[in-house]
């Protein structure tokens, strides 16, 4: 029984590894710096991840630590109740953000060539690393609050945002009559 | 050329709304109430009569809006702990009843609307809670002294 878990604690450790390895492959230098994901058009289909302003906010230890000072158990009690309620409002939207960003790249592409293999692999492995960590992220939160895993956190939102970056930079360039019309199909 | 017109125009009233109307209004929070203020609820129009007479009904409009998001812009993602110090002086300033105020803004959230058309949701919520929070430290504080 022992060895058995060993075997499995060991799978779970190259997993890890093996992931951390491609996540780290696929950081090609010729991808946008985080928060150029969304231009006009996107914003105007929307189609925009949460801003990363927003997101440092609601995940800020600077307030917890304030809150914590003022001494008072139902005013910490109504902080962490609001800010696990933005964190998982965060998450939801990243999630629908990505999946109709995703959807409509792929419907984009399948009509007209102008995307490389890389760029879809980067964007498929971006995508699915995300949907991977969200499961764990929502749980995460609703367990323990969200100041309990900021450095997956941290992770999720750079590859939700890396996601967006690579769909965006050929979605960004079409025409937004196109992409509206292509977005209701 | 015309579009330079009108954005020398659009400074100017920002410049003129920045002097005349808001010079006398002390904190961050009274302006963005004094703003919001001027929007209609049924149209989202915004409209202030002087600014109207001086540079016209639609460089008023824009420079109100403009300077609402201005405002809003500045406070929206401060630390909670600024946040209760900007919305304290606020308080004070409106020279009515501390702890009325207080009450009037933590169960009545007047706070939902005075927030400017445009911002992402997620923006809204976190702003919106935070007043909340900051609210209720200023509640908790006042009734301890008592």
């Amino acid at each position: 029984m022992i060895e058995l878990w060993i075997s499995f604690a060991i799978a779970i450790l190259v997993l890890a590894m093996l992931l951390a390895w491609l996540f780290r492959a696929f950081q090609s230098a010729d991808t946008p710096p985080p928060g150029s994901y969304s231009p006009q058009v996107l914003i105007q289909l929307n189609l925009a991840l949460p801003s990363p302003g927003v997101v440092q906010r609601i995940f800020a230890t600077e307030d917890s630590k304030f809150i914590s000072r003022e001494g008072s158990q139902r005013l910490e009690a109504l902080f962490l109740a609001e800010r696990k309620r933005l964190a998982l409002a965060w998450l939801q939207r990243t999630r629908e953000v990505l999946r109709s960003l995703m959807s409509l790249h792929l419907r984009v592409v399948r009509q007209s060539a102008g995307s490389s293999l890389a760029t879809e692999l980067r964007l498929g492995f971006h995508y699915s690393f995300f949907v991977l960590t969200y499961g764990f992220l929502m749980i995460l939160i609703f367990m323990r609050g969200p100041f309990w895993a900021s450095s997956a956190i941290g992770l999720a939102s750079r590859v939700a945002d890396r996601a967006g970056s690579s769909s965006a930079r050929l979605l960004g360039s079409l025409d937004p009559v196109y992409l509206g019309k292509m977005k209701e199909s | 050329m015309e579009t330079r017109f009108v954005n020398e125009a659009l400074e100017s009233a920002i410049d003129d709304l920045n002097d005349r109307s808001l010079e006398c209004i002390e904190t961050r929070f009274a302006k963005l109430v004094y703003l919001a203020s001027t929007r209609d609820y049924n149209t989202g129009h915004y409209h202030h009569e002087g600014l109207a007479r001086r540079f016209g009904e639609d460089i008023s409009e824009k420079a109100l809006a403009e300077t609402h998001r201005s405002i809003f812009d500045a406070l929206a993602l401060l630390p909670i702990e600024t946040l209760v110090e900007e919305l304290e002086r606020y308080v004070h300033s409106t020279r009515v009843p501390y702890e009325e105020v207080l009450d009037a803004w933590y169960n009545l959230e007047p706070y939902r609307v005075i927030v400017p058309a445009g911002y992402e949701q997620l923006l809204i919520e976190t702003f919106v809670s935070d007043v909340r929070v900051a609210l209720a430290i200023l509640l908790t504080r006042q009734r301890k002294q008592r």
